[in-house]
């Protein structure tokens, strides 16, 4: 609802009306829940955003994880010396 | 679990991802067929024809909506986690993180729901039109009731804020004393905020060396260099000596 679900439609300015993953989802997976096509289409956007989803915090993991190291062992090196 | 829902979807998703194709992810067209029309019978499953599924908006919208989140929840929150830690007596501090953490479980329809009926109506009639005056395509439009990009983005921002601000006070907690310290000494003075921003974040940078600038009472070196004691490059403890 706060996107404007518009669907098919690309933002071309900061307050258009346009769709994600997850409001289409929300917004439009009861009208086709009787279609095997759509279902399974759903289905797919869901592994798409799932996907999206996955790699955002693998790589969010993978920053903290070198900050955090950077900082331990400097904070150690920092205390033995 | 998560091997789990993945392999469920993707047994599920088979026959749309054949069916589909690469136009799923570069197509704009979503329509969901003829009701009157045939049905069609490929890949396992029947469906009506003239069905089309085109994600390229959503996936972009979906893209660009975190982008904004992101854009603005991190300098937010790595702000609100330095004040935290640094700049609130110890009692405020904790009360402070509670609330951040409390902030944290609040289910997202409720923060979505606040954002349809408060957060949008307040961005369409006092933000954007501070926002129009910019003379950047992007930034012009009609913004209507508040429901678009950047009201989602927005209201993206608000959902993640207390997780990265958490996370990134645990990460500040991990600095050391004797660079803030050092940083005080060499010039960065505490009351402008450098003796705790700069050397608290060059620690925990990635790339090192980089870490802090000394302020005007900074000492020099023989080449007149201002070095920083501050960042985590430099020997520690210092030394007059270093060079």
């Amino acid at each position: 609802m706060v996107c404007g679900v518009a669907l098919g439609q690309v933002a071309t300015n900061l307050y258009a009306a346009m769709i994600t993953i997850a409001a289409n989802i929300v917004q439009n997976l009861d009208t086709v829940i009787t279609d095997q096509l759509g279902v399974r289409t759903y289905a797919e956007l869901a592994l798409v955003l799932l996907v999206i989803t996955l790699a955002v915090n693998v790589v969010a993991r993978v920053m903290v994880r070198r900050v955090s190291g950077t900082a331990l062992a400097d904070r150690e090196r920092a205390v033995t010396s | 679990m998560l091997a789990l829902i993945l392999v469920v979807l993707i047994v599920k998703a088979w026959p749309a991802i054949l069916i589909n194709g690469w136009g799923f992810f570069t197509d704009s067209v979503w329509h969901t067929g003829a009701q009157y029309g045939s049905s069609v019978h490929s890949h396992g499953i029947t469906y009506l024809g003239g069905q089309k599924y085109g994600a390229l908006p959503q996936i972009i919208g979906t893209l660009e909506t975190s982008a904004i989140a992101l854009i603005i929840a991190v300098p937010v929150s790595v702000g609100a986690a330095l004040i935290v830690v640094e700049r609130l007596p110890r009692r405020i501090a904790a009360v402070v993180g509670i609330f951040l953490e409390l902030l944290a479980g609040i289910p997202s329809v409720v923060i979505g729901l606040w954002g349809v009926l408060t957060f949008g109506p307040f961005i369409a009639t006092y933000i954007a039109p501070v926002l129009n005056k910019i003379p950047i395509p992007f930034f012009q439009g009609d913004p209507g009731h508040g429901q678009g990009l950047l009201v989602s983005g927005l209201v993206l921002a608000v959902m993640v804020i207390p997780i990265v601000a958490s996370t990134a006070r645990d990460l500040i907690r991990q600095v050391p004393i004797l660079p803030r310290e050092g940083a005080v000494a060499l010039g960065m003075f505490r009351r402008r905020g450098r003796a705790t921003g700069h050397p608290a974040l060059g620690w925990l940078r990635p790339g090192r060396g980089r870490g802090a600038r000394p302020g005007p009472g900074a000492r020099r070196d023989h080449r007149g260099w201002p070095w920083s004691a501050a960042s985590p490059s430099a020997r520690w403890p210092p030394t007059c000596t270093r060079r």
